[in-house]
């Protein structure tokens, strides 16, 4: 495939992202194009949670503050939050949420490490391959955007399921999946394969071949009697198979009718993104690399574009594993690049003072800052999609945020501690006026200190997006969350 | 064992082998995921996996020249023949079989009526995608064993390999790739039908350059090296760059890669003192000015004893600045001994800083006295303290903090049993002679071989071949033949729920 149009040049004299996000919907028959706008879902994980002397805003329900950097006690040298100050009013901030069905399902002993099978499940965990630390668990049932993607795909004929990113490649471990289909199979957690490359991405989305109209529709008829034999080979072998065999061919059957369904349908109609980003094989290496905070960017471009075109309507995206010991803040400044030391042999970005490492000691005086500054820098990124949601226009006049839920969870509320109660989540837009926004909601159970399952939002969020539930997960952890709709 | 498909490191080497190097190509597929044995395992074809076999198989389809792979050239006169051809030779090959015939008609129509037909493609054309097809096809992607082809039960209700089966579990378990024509040879003719063929073959790739591939597969696996990316200490360590990484790990493969194919024992994995060594990793030990070209074997270091005092899993267990007692302590534990540790708790109190009047093993010793770190620490940072000579890139020091080193230690075995050892020549020694290393041994080559852990119904297959391994003078490449003829690995249960005819 050519991709020599994205040539340095053209991507840097090419027009910014805002300008390009018209979602000029084709009028081809059979593109899906609503009548009205559609609900989108956004769902962001971090890990190594918070400093919460700094993090937490301060006041009442409606009326709170969150403080500057200048603000802060200069220990603490950053405000987390303060990259949100001016989206507030589209935001609720939530505390008092935990994951009660990973601390059911691993003896109490639910560490931050091994809390992604459970956070956007709401189900007690399944046995499964190592997630860390010796903990053998998987997810049980799908995350909610798995849930409500594939439904919503399916409703309204849509391209993709959902948009499953990362900005690292995964290796070796089972600690990099959010986002899941279902329990296991045999040893396999059954999770999507994240998208890395902007670039694939892009053309995924928009169709990246530099081909004519012939010549493309040859190579998408190649490509599909292809996939079409492929396809019937595993028809024809999961009659004989047993039954994790079954579902490991069905897995894969399902992948190559996805890959059809994405030939099938074409984005024509849509004004295509530019992506300010040089396309690189380094990114794509095993061992992390040095783009992170230009591959998270170019990602929530890319997602914007996709939710603006309808291509799908769900999208998940994990920055970047349970512990981050492949993230140094790099592009932060030479402290967060100097050698660590207990904590620093974490991943292959071992030696330096990775997210996982500067967590671990954010008690320390030197620390202290770099935590508050990784936070806001994740932060600062919530706030750019937020921003990027608000600016696009909606096919009603409205725009994407107010049509859409963008939740920000992390995994942990300290970052040493591996806490995973009273956890600090966010979440922003209305979903179409479905929440109630601009507030603060310290103690969703009403008493301080008692932490209430994250299933309330879970369920919240699948009933915001029109795919009704009455409860998500395991129903001992009750149903919606009722205080967000206000 | 579980139907899997082939991992990337197998996918790679498998397309290396039919159309050269295939490094570029295979770096397109996701990671593998590490199963529950341990040892990398590809994880559940999603879309992005499956749209990623389809851009390597069409990359590798547009560059092949044609008459080269096949031994034909469809674009000649013969078409239909060169087809055939192709049936017979290049798509058997990658299925590691014959193809069935209604496979071989799906190919054909795919080609013929398809491609040619409705398409209208040239000859050279349909071809490429022909190879695209048997690419991205389950009989080339998956290890497939799958009973119907040749069910041959026996009284216990275990299902006989068919000889190409067995071809292929032995090429992946000794190569880490496809099998070679002779070895196909081998299953067509029956000569894998019974142990003693099934040996000889396993000898003769044993004996092979490929099967350096293997070595570092199982042990840079095994051990955990992996050191790409990697950083330390610029300060400390400033000759530390990634291409004395790569020195590192290639010494691990080049090390086992002689003991497999020297007559090399369980003593000399854990004391030989062959080193294999670039220039710059000669320095590292000190051993510089010796003559050498290249990568050469030196003997006589009496400081680096065995596998586990070569620089890359010193390296692997350290941090930044310094070698790390407990992380060495659990490899040894868990990865060589096969012990269990219980996951450390989740709310772990921050943890002090360091005190630079102590040495490394003070620090942990002050650690290990604690409630409640001890349990566990006991049994592995005393393992760790025997590598106090290391630092964190695996060059020797004799002191520390201004004191002579004290590496002496204890290894506890798995039935709770301790053995004091006084310097690290004490912990390898101990090693060499422990039975649950060498039982361990045997457990992780079978992990290695069938992607899963060992069950009840191995039991007997790893004794056979344990027995085998202790009577040959615990001689490794004799472990490997042994364990190729076990029942486990002729014969396989058949799957829960699964159809066999």
């Amino acid at each position: 495939m050519s991709r020599s149009r994205f040539s340095r040049r053209a991507l840097l004299s090419s027009l910014g992202v805002g300008a390009a996000f018209l979602p000029l919907l084709s009028s081809r028959p059979g593109f899906s194009q609503p009548l009205s706008a559609a609900k989108r879902f956004i769902a962001i994980a971090v890990p190594n949670g918070v400093k919460e002397e700094v993090y937490w805003p301060t006041g009442t329900v409606n009326d709170f503050t969150i403080p500057l950097d200048s603000e802060v006690p200069t220990a603490h040298r950053y405000s987390p939050l303060q990259p949100l100050r001016n989206l507030k009013s589209d935001i609720i901030f939530m505390g008092g949420l935990e994951l009660r069905n990973g601390r059911d399902s691993n003896g109490g002993g639910l560490g931050g490490h091994a809390a992604l099978p459970f956070l956007l499940t709401g189900a007690r965990g399944v046995a499964g391959p190592e997630i860390s630390d010796g903990i053998r668990l998987s997810a049980a049932v799908p995350s909610i955007d798995r849930f409500i993607g594939k439904e919503l795909a399916k409703r309204h004929s849509l391209k993709f399921d959902s948009l499953v990113l990362n900005p690292v490649k995964r290796f070796r471990g089972n600690d990099g999946y959010l986002s899941f289909d279902g329990p296991p199979v045999g040893d396999s957690p059954d999770a999507p394969q994240p998208r890395v490359d902007p670039y694939q991405v892009f053309d995924d989305l928009f169709g990246g071949e530099n081909l004519g109209q012939g010549e493309f529709e040859l190579l998408r008829k190649k490509r599909k009697s292809v996939l079409d034999l492929v396809g019937r080979q595993l028809q024809g072998w999961s009659a004989n198979l047993g039954k994790d065999d079954r579902e490991r061919v069905s897995a894969h059957l399902e992948s190559v009718r996805a890959l059809e369904r994405q030939l099938d349908n074409l984005a024509t109609g849509c004004v295509k993104p530019a992506l300010a980003l040089e396309r690189d094989a380094d990114y794509l290496t095993d061992n992390g690399n040095a783009f992170i905070d230009q591959l998270i960017k170019a990602q929530i471009d890319l997602t914007v574009a996709a939710l603006a075109c309808d291509l799908t309507r769900v999208a998940s995206m994990l920055w970047m594993d349970q512990g981050n010991g492949r993230l140094v803040f790099h592009w932060l400044g030479d402290e967060f690049t100097k050698p660590g030391t207990d904590f620093a042999n974490q991943g292959e970005n071992r030696g330096l003072r990775n997210h996982h490492e500067i967590a671990h000691k954010d008690g320390q005086a030197e620390y202290q800052p770099l935590m508050n500054r990784g936070c806001q820098w994740f932060i600062e990124q919530y706030a750019y999609l937020i921003t990027r949601l608000k600016e696009t226009k909606d096919v009603d006049g409205t725009t994407l945020l107010d049509n859409s839920a963008a939740l920000f969870t992390n995994l942990q509320r300290t970052g040493g501690g591996h806490h995973t109660d009273n956890l600090p989540w966010i979440l922003a837009g209305s979903c179409g006026g479905y929440f109630s926004t601009g507030r603060f909601l310290a103690w969703p159970s009403g008493k301080p200190g008692d932490s209430v399952p994250q299933n309330g939002v879970l369920a919240a969020i699948c009933n915001a997006m029109d795919v009704p539930v009455d409860h998500y997960g395991d129903a001992d952890y009750g149903g919606e969350l009722s205080l967000l709709r206000g | 064992m579980p139907l899997r498909q082939l991992n990337r490191t197998e996918y790679q080497n498998a397309l290396s082998d039919l159309f050269g190097d295939a490094r570029n190509v295979a770096q397109l597929l996701p990671g593998d995921v590490a199963g529950t044995s341990g040892f990398a395992t590809a994880g559940l074809a999603s879309d992005v996996t499956v749209q990623a076999l389809q851009q390597a198989a069409e990359q590798l389809a547009k560059a092949a020249n044609l008459p080269a792979l096949f031994a034909c050239d469809p674009a000649g006169a013969a078409e239909a023949a060169c087809l055939q051809t192709v049936l017979d030779g290049f798509a058997s090959r990658a299925y590691r079989r014959p193809l069935s015939a209604a496979e071989r008609t799906e190919f054909y129509e795919l080609y013929t009526t398809k491609l040619r037909g409705e398409l209208a493609l040239s000859a050279d054309a349909a071809a490429r995608v022909l190879i695209e097809a048997i690419l991205q096809s389950p009989g080339f992607l998956y290890h497939w064993e799958l009973g119907p082809i040749s069910p041959d039960r026996d009284a216990t209700g275990v299902i006989k390999l068919s000889a190409y089966e067995v071809a292929s579990r032995l090429s992946f378990l000794l190569w880490s790739s496809i099998p070679d024509l002779e070895l196909l040879q081998a299953a067509s003719t029956g000569q894998l039908g019974n142990p003693e063929g099934v040996q000889i073959q396993a000898r003769r790739l044993l004996a092979s350059p490929k099967a350096r591939e293997t070595m570092r597969n199982f042990h840079l696996q095994w051990l955990e090296v992996a050191l790409a990316g990697t950083n330390k200490s610029a300060e400390k360590y400033p000759n530390y760059d990634a291409s004395l990484a790569v020195a590192m790990e290639d010494e691990i493969t080049a090390f086992t890669d002689d003991l497999f194919r020297g007559g090399g024992k369980v003593k000399d994995l854990f004391q030989s003192q062959k080193l294999f060594v670039t220039p710059a990793l000669a320095r590292l030990y000190g051993v510089e000015g010796m003559p050498f070209e290249g990568s050469v074997q030196r003997m006589g270091d009496a400081t680096r004893p065995g596998l586990l005092t070569r620089a890359g899993f010193l390296s692997a267990t350290s941090n930044a600045y310094e070698g790390d007692p407990t992380k060495r302590g659990v490899v040894v534990r868990k990865r060589v001994l096969c012990g269990s540790l219980t996951p450390p708790p989740a709310n772990i109190p921050p943890l002090p800083p360091p005190e630079p009047s102590l040495t490394v093993r003070e620090r942990h010793a002050m650690h290990m006295a604690l409630e409640p770190c001890k349990t566990c620490h006991e049994l592995t940072d005393p393992i760790g303290f025997g590598f106090s000579n290391f630092d964190a890139i695996g060059a020797y020091h004799a002191q520390e903090a201004g004191r002579p080193v004290d590496a002496s230690g204890k290894l506890t075995d798995l039935d709770g049993k301790s053995t004091d050892f006084a310097d690290l020549n004490g912990l390898m020694t101990a090693l060499s002679d422990s039975q649950d290393a060498r039982a361990c041994l045997t457990r992780q080559w079978l992990r290695f071989g069938f992607a899963r852990e060992e069950s009840r119904a191995d039991d007997h297959s790893l004794e056979g071949a344990y027995q085998a391994f202790a009577a040959s003078g615990y001689e490794l490449s004799e472990l490997l033949v042994a364990f190729a003829t076990t029942r486990s690995f002729l014969y396989r249960a058949p799957a829960v729920d699964e159809v066999t005819q």
